[in-house]
């Protein structure tokens, strides 16, 4: 049989049973196994079917030998647990010869492929490796020497493989991380943990630094046995310095927001301290003015005579109006700064109360307020209260001349936008000045018609413009005229205004 | 019983003829004492520094306090007042020139009995001396004053 198949470059293994032939397959590859079914204790199925299980030799071709008197069941066993071929005894010398050499062939030529495909695979990827700029791709040795070096590695650390091969990195460390021990370290935890991410500077060859990203994996062989160290390094240095800036714009913007919101702070304190005294300081030197005046009139009326009288009566009616000048500043400085609040108001119910309250200062007009029922928004209570008080109080004011008038409150939608009115049928004024209308100080009315500081629809506009709104104005001279204004605060948004 | 006293506490001296001015119109005849700042009104009511030895069974009836004074303020007076069981339970008005809701607000939180801005128009003011007269020094009952050791 040896004889058979002895030939050039075959070298042939006998086994002289199962285990023998399981034995054998251990220590090296075959590029066929010639299988005689009977044997004593493993026969040859069995013997076939342990074959198949290893990896190594899974594919290997099985012939089986077996009698001429094989039972086709026989036959279909062999082949249905691996075998390539059957083959009777007595073997016929040229048909085994035949096949074998077609097996010995085959296995040959599928070396040789296999080989070529393993070397193009490892030198596509070794071309890959060596020519990636971005990413230092290295090998290290068990111990943490360098094995291979790649392009990148050149590219970021300013090393060529030339000088470093064999050498153990330790030149890319800075002085803090080497008395620190950093590079044993990391070698240990990716030694025990299998894998270790770094961040951190690192110093190239001209000495400068680069904030690298590295990732160092423990390489082992099949048996567990460590062989070394696969270590990827990235350069951020760049990502890095973008980092730091923007948080060092960071740290600059809330440096600067402090002292925006510091100074805001103080000038709001100025303000406040500002109208404090104003409030007390101005009113006293009038209250003198007014109160002595009242004394000289009450107490030496009867000497003054009617001119005097008059020229007293003017006193106090200045020091009054600027009495009530101090107020409106106030209240519209006051309007500004106070804080606000975000609830429902009911406007309908607070058009009512200052209704009453204009009623009860001149009981005998006859004025017909028509205020609609239900007329509910979002914005600050005191607030809105203040610019209805100065609407209806408008109202009021230019409707006196007229023996009977009407003032009504209601809401209208513009654009899908709520816009709430207050309508009289009194003087009204010419359109041609509604520019000036909402300026402080701006009248378009005389003293003498009707009285008033210019300051109540200033006062309007800073309260509506807080709640996000606008107010605008209709009017024809003798005709009345209709305040309209609308509130918008989105929902979460901070109302505008400076918050104390 | 002792008459019924009125302590003023005012740095204004136009404040203050034009005050003791509107308790004569309006007939209140108590005897009223002044006081032009904060630390003279505290040595008055407790007997120091140029009222040293003052009778301290005697108590103002009413305290008209101005907020913005000299030395200790009117809120302070206030504070200082409240703290002392001698002095806890006299009524004090405020009477000031500002409207400022924290004016009124901290006058209240320190337990003045009442707050009364002054307006400009001083027929107003006469008017608001007589209502708080006749409230304080007729209608209202006061707290005993108590036993100095």
């Amino acid at each position: 049989m040896e004889t058979i198949l002895a030939g050039p470059g075959r070298k042939i293994v006998k086994a002289e049973s199962g285990e023998d032939a399981l034995r054998h397959l251990l220590q090296q590859d075959f590029a066929l196994i010639l299988l005689d079914v009977r044997m004593p204790r493993l026969d040859g199925f069995e013997t076939a079917a342990l074959i198949r299980q290893r990896a190594r030799s899974r594919y290997t071709p099985i012939i089986f030998l077996s009698a001429v008197d094989t039972m086709d069941a026989d036959v279909f066993r062999g082949l249905s647990s691996g075998a390539v071929d059957y083959l009777f005894k007595p073997v016929v010398p040229q048909v085994l010869q035949t096949k074998v050499s077609v097996f010995v062939d085959l296995f040959r030529l599928s070396e040789q492929l296999y080989q070529q495909a393993v070397q193009q695979s490892e030198e596509r990827f070794r071309l890959f490796v060596e020519q990636v700029q971005d990413y230092a791709i290295i090998l290290l040795d068990s111990t943490g020497l360098v094995q291979t070096w790649n392009a990148g590695a050149q590219r970021v650390t300013g090393y060529t493989a030339a000088e470093i091969i064999g050498q153990s990195l330790i030149c890319l460390y800075t002085q803090e991380d080497r008395a620190a021990g950093k590079r044993e370290s990391l070698l240990q935890t990716a030694r025990t943990a299998g894998r270790v991410e770094d961040e951190g500077w690192r110093v190239r060859k001209d000495g400068s630094h680069f904030w690298a990203n590295v990732v160092l994996t423990a390489l082992h062989d099949e048996a567990g046995q460590l062989q070394g160290f696969a270590k990827v390094t990235r350069d951020l240095t760049e990502r890095k310095r973008a980092d730091e800036e923007i948080h060092r714009l960071n740290v600059a913007l809330e440096q600067r927001v402090l002292e925006r919101t510091a100074q805001l702070e103080a000038a709001n304190k100025e303000l406040e301290s500002f109208s404090y005294s104003v409030s007390h300081d101005l009113r006293a030197p009038l209250r003198s003015i007014d109160g002595f005046s009242l004394a000289l009139l009450e107490d030496l009326g009867d000497k003054l005579g009617l001119q005097g009288k008059d020229y007293l009566r003017r006193v106090r009616e200045a020091t009054q109006r600027m009495g009530q000048l101090i107020d409106d500043l106030l209240n519209l400085a006051r309007v500004t700064r106070e804080e606000m609040r975000r609830e429902p108001v009911d406007l309908s119910a607070l058009a009512r109360s200052i209704a009453t309250d204009l009623k009860r200062t001149q009981p005998d007009r006859q004025v017909a307020f028509a205020i609609a029922d239900g007329v509910v928004a979002k914005g600050d209570a005191h607030l809105l209260r203040v610019a209805l008080e100065n609407l209806l109080g408008n109202a009021w004011k230019f409707t006196s001349k007229q023996p009977r008038t009407r003032i009504e409150f209601g809401v209208d939608r513009q654009n899908g936008t709520p816009a709430y009115f207050v309508r009289d049928d009194g003087a009204g004024f010419d359109m041609a000045y509604s520019g000036k209308l909402f300026g402080a100080f701006q009248r378009l009315h005389s003293n003498k018609e009707f009285e008033g500081t210019g300051i109540g629809l200033a006062t309007v506009k800073r309260v509506i413009r807080r709640h996000g709104g606008r107010v605008w104005a209709e009017s024809l001279v003798g005709q009345g005229a209709t305040f309209y204004f609308t509130l918008h605060l989105p929902e979460g948004s901070q109302p505008i205004g400076v918050s104390r | 019983m002792t008459k019924k006293m009125i302590l003023l506490v005012e740095d204004n001296p136009d404040d203050e003829a034009l005050t003791l001015r509107a308790l004569k119109q309006n007939k209140i005849q108590n005897e009223v004492v002044v006081a032009r700042d904060g630390a003279e009104a505290l040595d008055y009511l407790f007997a120091r520094g140029a009222y040293a030895g003052r009778d301290l069974r005697v108590m103002p009836q009413l305290i008209l306090l101005d907020l913005k004074l000299p030395k200790v303020d009117g809120l302070e007076v206030l504070q200082r007042l409240r703290a002392d069981p001698r002095t806890a339970l006299l009524p004090v008005v405020v009477l000031t020139s500002s409207k400022e809701g924290r004016d009124v607000i901290e006058s209240y939180r320190h337990s003045a009995n009442s707050y009364i801005p002054k307006p400009v128009d001083f027929a107003q003011f006469t008017e608001a001396v007589r209502q708080l007269g006749l409230y304080w020094l007729v209608l209202n009952e006061p707290a005993p004053v108590p036993r100095s050791a």
